[in-house]
């Protein structure tokens, strides 16, 4: 059989659009359009296995009816689909249905997702903060979580504001044992100390606490401690102690002396 | 040998401040002790002599001990420890208990004791004359 063309114009003169039937020779069918300058374009096309291509596919209108089913067919925008799957647009809009498989770490945030990371309520990945700086003077560590303290400004809100345990007995090496915010202790002479801070109080109005271990010097009787001292008022840089023990209230040095002070 | 900063005080004694180690030793010498006051090596001390501090005199850069003190200072010493005892051996005649020590023997090793602290020379002196007093007190229950 050979290829013959069927051509159906409109009528008119040569060289107007109209429709052609070709029929090729390896047993397909077209059905072309034609401009009227003559030129053919294919708009169907029916193989020999009686399969029907669209140069451009049909149109699917609102409210149409249709085939049942469709397979093997790539729908290329679907704007006003109604339901997909049986569920409506806004079904896949809500992540309350998301049920299965993992969201990928990209779409939760911006930033490098890793074990080394957190997500922070900004969609940032950030590292965790290892240590803290509140001011000056404040420190947590990640590890241990110990707080370190060494303001130099007192602190506010009814907690110590010093401290200091001291070996009373002068032997010229023996720095105070143990402190917070205490710069030095002088001694005066026996049982009289000075306890001068590394920080200024508001005021002299604090409360001072003081306690002794045993009386060094001495008989051995009576008894022991340590007070506010007698010709130096408390300031807000030092504070002045005077040991006492024996029962007529001799100055004496004390083996340990621990001074804290609240304010 | 730690460093600590000396001055004359306003009793004419020597006070020594020790820093904790929060702030430098110049640090400290600014906020805490006055412009005279100098740093010096601890080992400069007398720190033998660490129970007559109250006899301490700065001299320069140097440390002694002034025996007119020391003498002063054991004197006290003895004032107080002759005070506490003597309240404590009443205590012991009240309660019917018999002190070591007549009230006679009792003064007499004190008048010992303060004559030989006037007259000493040295520290150990001055250590020595109070022991006998010390060790009577230290025996009677």
């Amino acid at each position: 059989m050979t290829a013959s063309t069927l051509t159906s114009d409109n009528g008119a003169s040569s060289g107007t659009s109209g429709i052609k039937y070709n029929g090729g020779t390896d047993g397909t069918l077209q059905i072309q359009t034609t401009t009227s300058g003559g030129t053919a374009t294919t708009a169907v096309t029916i193989d020999n296995s009686q399969n029907v291509s669209l140069v451009n596919p049909l149109p699917v209108t609102s409210g149409g009816t249709g085939a049942n089913s469709l397979s093997g067919i790539t729908v290329g925008t679907a704007t006003n689909a109604t339901q997909l799957n049986g569920q409506s647009a806004s079904y896949y809009t809500n992540a309350s249905n998301l049920a299965s498989g993992t969201v990928p770490t990209a779409r939760l945030g911006s930033g490098t997702a890793s074990s080394s990371t957190y997500l922070r309520g900004d969609q940032t990945y950030a590292t965790p903060v290892t240590s803290i700086s509140a001011g000056t003077g404040i420190s947590v560590s990640a590890s241990t979580g110990g707080v370190t303290v060494t303001n130099s400004s007192p602190m506010t809100g009814g907690v110590c504001q010093l401290w200091v345990n001291f070996n009373g007995t002068l032997t010229g090496t023996n720095s105070p044992r143990a402190s917070l915010n205490v710069s030095s202790v002088t001694y005066n002479g026996t049982g009289d100390y000075t306890v001068n801070f590394s920080i200024t109080l508001a005021d002299t109005n604090y409360a001072y606490v003081t306690g002794v271990n045993n009386i060094v010097d001495g008989s051995g009787q009576g008894y022991a401690g340590v007070q506010g001292s007698r010709k130096t008022s408390p300031a807000t840089t030092s504070l002045r102690l005077t040991g006492f023990g024996t029962n007529d209230g001799s100055a004496q040095n004390q083996l340990t002396v621990n001074v804290a002070i609240f304010r | 040998m730690a460093q600590v900063i000396i001055y004359t005080n306003e009793n004419g004694g020597v006070s020594v401040c020790i820093p904790s180690g929060e702030l430098s030793i110049d640090a400290v010498k600014t906020k805490d002790t006055p412009d005279h006051s100098i740093i010096v090596d601890s080992s400069i001390l007398p720190n033998s002599d660490n129970d007559f501090f109250d006899a301490w005199v700065l001299s320069g850069s140097t440390v002694a001990v002034d025996m007119t003190k020391a003498i002063a200072v054991q004197q006290k010493n003895l004032n107080i420890f002759a005070k506490t005892e003597a309240n404590h051996r009443a205590t012991n005649v009240g309660a019917g208990i018999e002190n070591n020590l007549s009230d006679t023997d009792w003064l007499a090793l004190l008048a010992t004791a303060r004559t030989a602290i006037a007259a000493a020379t040295t520290t150990q002196q001055l250590r020595d004359a109070a022991a006998p007093v010390q060790a009577a007190i230290a025996a009677n229950a």
